[in-house]
């Protein structure tokens, strides 16, 4: 053994020596150790480990080629070796030993076809899965921000109450930039997009677009590709400026290097590009443009409006903890100086990467650990069919022993096979996992967060790879260091007597996989009852047979006071309720499942400054028929007449869930008074009550403060029809807005049942993830079990034929086999039971509405694995009990 | 002369074989001993790895050229003898043939004048 490294090393050289011709080995092998020994220990007493395994490393290396050159040499000529330098055809025998070995390794595989065949599509199969969902985790979880030192950028939202992800005040957010010590740079986002149209230089097409104040992008440490930054002079009311993404200069101004020089049109008016971000800058949605906060405006004076989150890079000797705390103290300031707007409100501090990737993180991590408990299953189940094919192969190796053969001469010839497998089960991976990736990512956009753009990284995917090889190699290598250690004689001895330990380790092995199949399954009806949960909460809408449509009134055509954008309106409701097929035809100034805007709105009746007088309902306006459209039913009082738009409002419908939260002691609401707080409050009075609609998502249920609606007046619009054919409501709208005003943009169809169908992306993610891994582990630990059983019977055949010839009936025969194929299926699902209760524990957030493991989910995995185990033991017991007993007591 | 005829045909020899009879040439060494004289011998350029180099020794062997002493044991590792071998009258005679013929090679190299610098021409 090598002297002066690491134990594990000098196994390894050592397991290597078992490459050289045996002869060789036993007359040169402890030479070559010592002389490698002494060659480390030149080095010096002190020199660095890694110097050392250099040494050993090229040792190694050299070992392994004069493995080759002894076996190709053979064991007694004596002629002269030509010179590796001079003569080219040693590369050529190389070559042609290895090229043999692989020969001979394909017709033996091809001699067993679903042998083969089975093996590599398990390593395909659960390398694949391991590889995608590890790509997955890391692009999401290990690295969803490409931006540096992103453990020191912090993303704030606020919070209030129960809420802990809303939105901030613009004066608190500078309250905070001034006051906090905290941060080196501290930047405000909208917490919203909003989409401008974008016309010249080509269609029009819709951008989407974000505020952010001037301290963001040094904040996220990302130069400017070209230009600069916002200015605090930039943040001025009217201010016509844009950063731009590189997709955006790339894609659609080609380029332009003069970008910065000549204006581009936005909404209808010039607009200057002072800059364009890096390639490969990615926000947490995707964004095209960003334009400065104008903190001079009279909205963002107020200290009621809360739309901004924060962005802030932590100072180097600032934790994120320490910033939070401070925040909070700020906040706590700011409540006592302004109680009425800013009582009870504080900050909810996050690194960066966690508000990136974050609701993603738990799924994943569950998904990473059933795809990892399928490559358990997978790798075991590979270690048992290729340690029972070695075993049944020892008297092939036998009489290849007997025959001439070194014993490393054949190690090496399973080594190629076990190699062979290995590379293609790899290939069949690395298929697997692209594919699936690419599903994934196109088939759930909605549930994975957009910042990073996934795909299989080549580093990734060597992981994935590398780990199926490994296991190739080491279920490989097992056999082969059995059958190298000695000669026949011992070889046919040793594979009678594995035969015991085998059974135990054989039993072990099955139980655990179906040990795991168990949890899997159950985990697999767990997220399949969460989904199914989840998908039947009512919305508060009708999602059949509505379809919406995005379109927004630039200011500058349709200015506010004109009441021109009500005009277009009307006029384009006119034109589609008269199209044939369209039930009823609506507006509304933000879909539900679309995002947030609340607004503070107080009872007239009461006091400011009282508890109970105000609340933040989600602000929405409402057009033609909006309520019927969508379902949502008057359950008091009235629709908004045609003649009740136009800016400031002067009535309001609200939902039952207002009435709740700010009317809890009225029985009836109808003509209540209440004050928006936008600047001068204004006062509307409540002419309706409709039933309550969910706002974001199936998941979040109704959002504490309810809704509140008032008639539509201009600004952006989605239009909502009923009708049996959206298609062809579609046609109709495109076709009503090109006659009122050809240069409309229609964006962001969808039908409700998209949208609604969206928000459990999620869920449904991952009850399809998991029912595939519980499917293939059944699968795989199914044909483990059938492999075990056949091997079991074909061990028994003696006594299976000793009891047929004494009298013993076929049928007590099969089932001996089935009884203990599903004693080993019991136990396995038992232990997997009790797994699977341990993991509800760490799943149960991903779970909606589920808080136990019921009966029926229960008693369906046992069926399904009962059935899986009946089928897997079927044939091995119908052939045992088939086994004539002459041929059965003749043969050994 | 069927002697001379057998060392023909394991000329040339390689690089590595030259240095190790060069360093046995002196007397019966130890494994690695003889790996320490060709590195100095070779100026560094010959360095074998274990196997390349117990593989020639093997080779060295079979083909008559070196024999190994019955050795003594190695104080470092009691029981593991440490393997000397030493030049046969076969290996010395190849060493000869092969440096007599390493040295009209030479000779003609400075017959050329490939031994002082060259010319400058045109």
């Amino acid at each position: 053994m090598i002297r002066g490294v690491p134990t594990p090393f000098a196994v390894l050289y050592s397991a290597l020596c078992r490459l050289l011709p045996r002869r060789f080995r036993q007359r040169w092998a402890a030479s070559m150790q010592q002389l490698v020994s002494e060659r480390i220990a030149a080095l010096g007493p002190h020199a660095a480990l890694s110097r050392r395994l250099r040494v050993l490393a090229g040792e190694s290396a050299d070992l392994v080629r004069t493995a080759v050159r002894e076996h190709r040499r053979g064991p007694d000529t004596y002629l002269p070796l030509p010179d590796p330098s001079r003569s080219p055809s040693l590369r050529v025998h190389m070559f042609q030993d290895l090229s043999f070995d692989l020969r001979f390794a394909l017709r033996s595989l091809a001699r067993r076809p679903l042998f083969a065949l089975v093996v590599v599509l398990i390593i395909g199969l659960a390398g694949g899965a391991t590889t995608a969902v590890l790509t997955l985790y890391e692009s999401v979880v290990l690295d969803p921000v490409a931006f540096p030192e992103p453990e020191r950028i912090a993303y704030g939202y606020g919070r209030s109450g129960q809420s802990n992800y809303v939105s901030i005040a613009p004066l608190d957010y500078l309250d905070y930039r001034e006051q906090s010590r905290s941060f080196e740079h501290l930047a405000a986002v909208h917490s919203f997009h909003e989409d401008f149209d974008l016309t010249g230089d080509g269609d029009p097409i819709r951008l989407r677009g974000r505020g952010a104040s001037h301290e963001l992008f040094d904040a996220l440490g990302v130069p400017m590709a070209i230009g600069r930054e916002f200015l605090p002079a930039d943040e001025a009311e009217g201010t016509r400026a844009l950063i731009i993404s590189h997709d955006l200069w790339l894609g659609r101004f080609g380029a332009d290097p003069d970008i910065l020089d000549r204006p581009i049109t936005i909404d209808g008016e010039p607009t200057a590009v002072i800059g364009v971000l890096p390639p490969g800058f990615r926000w947490l949605v995707p964004t095209d443009v960003w334009f400065p906060l104008p903190f001079d405006a009279e909205r963002m004076q107020v200290r009621r409006f809360h739309f901004l989150h924060l962005v802030g890079r932590l100072r180097s000797d600032a934790s994120m903890d320490q910033a939070d705390a401070e925040l909070d103290a700020i906040a706590a300031r700011l409540g006592t100086e302004y109680p009425e707007t800013n009582d009870g409100w504080s900050v909810t501090l996050e690194p960066m990467t966690e508000a990136a990737g974050g609701d993603a993180r738990p799924a994943l991590a569950a998904l990473l650990g059933a795809v990892l408990a399928v490559l358990l299953i997978a790798t075991t189940n590979v270690a048992t069919m290729l340690l029972s094919r070695s075993t049944s192969r020892a008297s092939e190796i036998a009489v290849r022993s007997a025959l001439g053969a070194s014993s490393g001469r054949v190690a090496r010839l399973v080594l190629v096979e076990s190699l062979l497998l290995a590379t293609l089960g790899a290939g069949a991976a690395a298929l697997t996992a692209i594919g699936l990736v690419r599903w994934v990512t196109s088939s759930f956009a909605t549930g994975l967060p957009a910042m990073p753009s996934i795909e299989v990284e080549p580093g990734v995917l060597a992981l994935g790879v590398g780990l199926t090889l490994l296991a190739g190699l080491a279920f490989g290598l097992a056999p082969t260091l059995r059958l190298a250690r000695g000669d026949v004689a011992s070889a046919l001895r040793r594979a009678r007597g594995m035969v015991a330990q085998d059974d135990r380790a054989r039993r072990l092995l099955i139980g655990a996989q179906i040990a795991l199949s168990t949890a899997l399954l159950i985990g697999a009806g767990l997220f399949l009852r969460s989904l199914w949960t989840l998908e039947s909460q009512d919305p508060g809408f009708r999602t059949e047979g509505v379809v919406a449509a995005r379109i927004e009134l630039p200011a500058s055509r349709y200015p506010f006071e004109e009441g021109t954008a009500r005009q277009f309106v009307a006029r384009l409701f006119e034109r589609l309720a008269a199209s044939p097929g369209i039930e009823a035809v609506g507006g509304t100034s933000m879909l539900p499942f679309r995002g947030g805007n609340d607004l503070y709105t107080t009872r007239a009746d009461m006091a400011i400054e009282e508890e109970g007088s105000g609340s933040s309902p989600q602000f929405r306006t409402a057009a033609g028929d909006y309520f019927e459209t969508m379902g949502i039913e008057l359950l008091a009082g009235r629709d908004f007449e045609p003649t009740e738009g136009g800016w400031p409002p002067r009535v309001a419908i609200v939902d039952e869930q207002f009435v709740r939260s700010l009317f809890p002691e009225a029985d009836d609401v109808l003509g209540r008074r209440l004050l928006l707080q936008v600047g001068d409050p204004i006062e509307i009075e409540i002419v309706g009550v409709v039933s309550d609609v969910m706002h974001f998502g199936l998941e979040r249920g109704l959002y504490r403060w309810g809704s509140l609606y008032v008639p539509y007046s201009g600004g952006g619009l989605s239009v909502v029809m009923r009708a049996d054919q959206t298609a062809a409501a579609i046609d109709a709208l495109r076709g009503s807005v090109q006659q009122l005003d050809a240069l409309l943009p229609i964006s962001s169809i969808e039908t409700t049942r998209d949208i609604v169908r969206g928000s459990a992306d999620g869920s449904r993610f991952r009850a399809i993830v998991v029912s595939g891994f519980a499917f293939v582990a059944v699968l795989l630990a199914s044909v483990g079990l059938y492999g075990a059983m056949a091997y079991w019977v074909a061990e028994r055949r003696r006594e299976v034929g000793v009891r047929l010839a004494l009298g013993a009936a076929p049928v007590s025969i099969r089932r001996l086999v089935l009884r203990r194929g599903l004693g080993i299926v019991g136990g396995g699902l038992l232990a997997g039971a009790l797994i699977a209760w341990v993991a509800l524990r760490a799943i149960s957030s991903l779970l909606f509405g589920i808080d136990s493991i019921d009966p029926i989910t229960v008693a369906a995995v046992t069926s399904i694995l009962a059935g899986a185990a009946m089928l897997a033991c079927l044939i091995p017991a119908l052939r045992a009990a088939r086994t004539d007993p002459a041929t059965a007591l003749r043969s050994d | 002369m069927s002697n001379e005829h057998d060392i023909a045909t394991l000329q040339p020899v390689t690089p590595l074989t030259l240095h190790v009879l060069v360093a046995l040439a002196q007397g019966p060494l130890h494994g690695y001993a003889v790996i320490k004289a060709v590195a100095r011998s070779s100026e560094g350029t010959v360095a074998p790895g274990a196997g390349t180099f117990y593989s020639a020794i093997n080779r060295m062997e079979k083909q008559g050229l070196i024999s190994e002493l019955p050795g003594e044991n190695d104080h470092a590792a009691p029981g593991r003898p440490k393997r000397t071998f030493e030049l046969t009258a076969r290996g010395r005679g190849l060493l000869q043939a092969e440096t007599a013929r390493l040295q009209r090679l030479v000779d003609e190299a400075r017959a050329a004048g490939a031994m002082s610098a060259p010319t400058p021409r045109g």
